[in-house]
């Protein structure tokens, strides 16, 4: 009998934030596409994009194993996303910083998830930044803290192509279901 | 202010080993009513040194070669090469009493690449404030000098940091100890020759490194922190230590040694985090009844089916990547 237990976590967020690439730094396996040719206004940004989902693990031994599941961008998939959240630990938001209103794309993404969002964890990564540096961090948060009031969500700069910032952002979120957890990690890695 | 360069050039961070180097140069800054004594302290500590001291009044200090501050560039450069010429000119003195040898003529090569490099950054930031018209911080210096149209404008420690702006900061590839007025020691090591830092990553890393151990004034230990805004942590050098404090100092208001005790960390690494947060205000004491944020680790995530001992393997997993590790 398979006594795996199986974890999701989703990364969501605009056309061409970098969620493709940041599953492909985070998972195990060779992540699961599925793009298709866009038809739409996206079409001069990308050659594909995302129609249904990004799929990757993160493979625990035989315990356990961590799905990462990347919802398309457009809008109109957004009917897919409270099904994809359901019973997912937490949310990654890729900002992309290079679209023309990134904070009004943030006001969207935070209301679309926000019935997730009142009890798990999520945070922020800002993409393209090196493209076009404003809106800055600090003006991220400015935004989030009209909307999330309730806590201190983190925001990182992120290049979506390094795996280093991307599991430091997955570090943040696991960090706030369980802080000590970090502490003992960066201990360990110490001795 | 003082900043001691180290003789010999390194790439890695090596506090017990450099405190134990004689430095090559002295730039000393006369701060404050205490600056004669910091001087006679310094001067008995390295008795044989060249110095070069930056004074507001330009009063004598006693075997340094003393420069009125704010000082122009010029003027700076050429007090550096004259009291390093002095010194080199010391050392072929006793080579003449003690005939050379393979070890003092490396030692003079590094003397002159030393130089080289000190004058070198200085030449290039002043080409940048010029060609920029911008306010320019040189790092490898020590506490910081901070050009402004052309002139050297006093040092900078890492507290009147957060109110100046730093458009463009040029780094150099040199280690050097810093000892601030709180006689807190630290050695920067500042990796690659003209790379731009990140401002907010820059002062985070010189802050932490300044503080070993020591909390700003404004702050007790036991006085409740609340983090304000996270920092960016993906463009620190270690963030794992950073990721975790900022995670719990981010739940509840909790002072340092409540939080060094609750994570198991050392009150050392949790003061340079709260020092390193607070210079970038961060991080702020919570004055007002502790309001009802939602706590790590809570209901819902338990019902998610989150384990500690799952939770544990994918940090440490993460963790790997973050540090360039095998998983």
């Amino acid at each position: 009998m398979n006594t795996q237990q199986n974890y999701k976590i989703i990364i969501s967020g605009p056309v061409g934030a970098g969620k493709t690439t940041a599953i492909a730094a985070l998972s195990d396996i060779v992540p699961v596409r599925t793009d298709a040719r866009p038809t739409d206004e996206v079409a001069a940004a990308k050659n594909a994009t995302t129609v249904a989902l990004d799929y990757g693990t993160i493979e625990l031994g035989a315990e356990a194993k961590v799905h990462l599941y990347g919802t398309p961008g457009q809008d109109r998939f957004d009917f897919m996303w409270d099904i994809m959240t359901d019973g997912a630990l937490g949310l990654i938001l890729l900002m992309n910083n290079a679209q023309p209103d990134p904070l009004a794309d943030l006001r969207q993404f935070l209301s679309a998830f926000s019935d997730f969002l009142q009890t798990a964890p999520f945070c922020v990564g800002v993409t393209h930044m090196d493209v076009k540096s404003t809106p800055t961090l600090e003006d991220y948060h400015k935004a989030m803290s009209r909307q999330v009031r309730d806590r201190v969500v983190p925001v990182f700069s992120v290049d979506g192509r390094s795996r280093r910032d991307v599991n430091v952002l997955l570090m943040a979120m696991l960090g706030m279901i369980e802080p000590r957890i970090l502490a003992d990690v960066a201990n360990s890695q110490a001795a | 202010m003082e900043v001691l360069v180290p003789r010999r050039l390194r790439r890695e961070v090596a506090f017990s080993e450099s405190l134990e180097e004689q430095p090559d140069l002295i730039l000393f800054g006369s701060d404050g009513s205490d600056g004669l004594r910091r001087w006679k302290d310094l001067r008995q500590r390295y008795p044989a040194t060249p110095a070069v001291c930056l004074t507001y009044g330009g009063e004598p200090l006693e075997g340094a070669l003393v420069v009125p501050r704010p000082a122009r560039v010029d003027v700076l450069i050429e007090s550096i090469e004259r009291a390093l010429a002095g010194h080199i000119s010391f050392r072929h003195t006793g080579e003449q009493r003690a005939p050379g040898t393979a070890h003092q003529e490396q030692s003079s090569i590094e003397q002159f690449d030393l130089k080289e490099r000190l004058i070198g950054v200085l030449l290039r930031a002043d080409r940048l404030a010029t060609e920029t018209g911008r306010d320019v911080l040189v790092d490898g210096m020590g506490r910081f000098l901070f050009l402004r149209q052309g002139q050297v404008f006093t040092t900078v420690g890492w507290g009147s940091l957060r109110s100046l702006c730093v458009p463009r900061i040029t780094t150099e590839s040199f280690n050097v100890r810093v000892v601030d007025s709180r006689r807190v020691e630290a050695v920067m090591n500042v990796e690659g020759t003209s790379a731009l830092w990140g401002r907010e990553a820059f002062l985070w890393e010189m802050a932490w490194n300044c503080s070993r151990g020591a909390l700003p004034l404004e702050i007790a230990p036991d006085a409740p922190l609340v983090l304000q805004r996270w920092p960016d942590c993906t463009r620190l050098r270690e963030p794992l230590v950073a990721v975790a404090l900022s995670a719990l100092f981010a739940t509840r208001p909790i002072s340092v040694l409540d939080a060094a005790q609750e994570m198991g960390l050392s009150t050392t690494q949790v003061a340079c985090y709260v020092t390193a947060a607070y210079g970038l205000s961060l991080i702020g004491i919570e004055h007002r009844v502790p309001r009802a944020v939602r706590t790590a680790g809570s209901r819902e995530d338990k019902k998610r089916g989150w384990s500690s001992r799952v939770l544990g393997r994918l940090a440490r997993r993460v963790a790997s990547r973050v540090l360039g590790k095998n998983a």
